[in-house]
């Protein structure tokens, strides 16, 4: 299962730049929408194809949001 | 029975742009993630004139009249009528052609050709499908990310009836409760091309592998025309399909997404290597929808 540092370790492979939970596409020059593709294709190889089912991903543009609802609908450790 | 595909005729927008020029994205991301390094702008001629182009050079090179017209396209000059009547006539095709427009985007050729399989029989012996679109009147010049993407593009193929079947398999659907992810709006009075990228993407690795997967069990596919919308997109969709990436062409080393002319340039710059092999379409887009068939190249 998926640990809230992979999560970090992906997003911040994404947008170029080290992420932490405070980040989101306001303070992180890189997250644009090519990066939050990346992003949702990253964890969808990771998670076999579970978290594309989550359809408020694609809305989702925080670190903090996204480590939420895969919480929420268990893909990571808690 | 089965349905035979003619080579398509191209037309791509006149002006040539470089993605790195008018984007200042970086060229890794280009190659990675865009796909083409290039995009191609029709300045000059409306959906009309492009269609008429194409269609013209595909008439003169089959030397064949048609029994129907499918004409694929969404942003038509005007709201009505479609151009295809008018480009009926203009190609000289007889009064008592059947035409039909259907208003798709990058589903629409593989749609059309499901719809053409139908209407082929020993009297309606030959179709023409016509795709244009032109997406760069739609779209923000501050819109990059959107601008990058999209060519401006028309394609005329002809379709045969065939006695022997060739025609496998197809499957298609819908989801139109996210219609808005892709869709023309009203922005400061003016009709604008929006597109959730996130939300299209999602769409399709949840709904295309599946449909690929189903078919690719009951035969076996030696190549894969798969909609090429962006690289990050087709590279999904074919890890999630399980395809051995050799299998799946592109043209990202020629334009950008050209809507519903991307399966036919697809076919246009690999249609000898086709000839005899089970071949997979597939389309998604604007819907949102999606479209996959399996027919044996003849």
């Amino acid at each position: 299962m998926l640990t809230k540092n992979k999560i970090l370790v992906i997003i911040s492979k994404s947008v170029q730049e080290k992420v932490n939970l405070k980040s989101s596409s306001k303070n992180i020059e890189g997250w644009d929408s090519l990066a939050q593709l990346n992003i949702l294709a990253s964890l969808d190889k990771l998670t076999k194809g579970k978290s594309s089912k989550i359809e408020q991903l694609a809305e989702l543009d925080s670190v903090k949001s996204i480590i939420q609802i895969l919480l929420k609908k268990n893909l990571i450790k808690k | 029975m089965g349905i035979k595909i003619f080579k398509p005729s191209i037309y791509l927008g006149s002006t040539k742009l470089s993605v790195e020029n008018i984007s200042k994205i970086k060229k890794k991301i280009i190659e990675d993630k865009i796909g083409s390094k290039f995009i191609h702008i029709e300045n000059k001629k409306n959906i009309l004139e492009m269609s008429y182009t194409v269609a013209k050079k595909a008439l003169n090179k089959e030397k064949q009249k048609p029994n129907f017209l499918i004409f694929v396209c969404q942003g038509q000059d005007n709201i009505f009528p479609s151009a295809a009547e008018k480009l009926a006539f203009m190609l000289g095709l007889k009064k008592d052609t059947f035409i039909l427009t259907i208003s798709a985007g990058c589903s629409g050729f593989v749609q059309a050709v499901i719809l053409a399989n139908k209407l082929l029989n020993k009297k309606n012996k030959n179709g023409l499908i016509i795709c244009a679109e032109k997406y760069s009147k739609y779209i923000l010049q501050n819109d990059i990310k959107t601008r990058v993407l999209f060519s401006d593009a028309a394609s005329a193929t002809f379709v045969q009836f065939n006695k022997k079947k060739n025609y496998h398999y197809e499957i298609y659907g819908h989801q139109g409760d996210n219609s808005d992810a892709l869709m023309i709006k009203k922005i400061n009075g003016m009709d604008k091309l929006s597109m959730n990228g996130q939300k299209v993407f999602l769409f399709g690795i949840n709904n295309v592998p599946d449909g690929i997967k189903k078919i690719s069990k009951n035969i076996k596919i030696d190549k894969y025309l798969i909609h090429p919308g962006s690289k990050i997109m087709l590279d999904s969709i074919v890890k999630k399909s399980l395809i051995n990436p050799i299998k799946v062409y592109n043209s990202f080393h020629i334009t950008g997404n050209t809507v519903s002319s991307s399966i036919p340039l697809l076919i246009n710059l690999n249609y000898k290597k086709l000839l005899n092999k089970n071949i997979l379409l597939s389309g998604f887009g604007v819907g949102l929808s999606w479209a996959t068939i399996a027919i044996k190249w003849i």
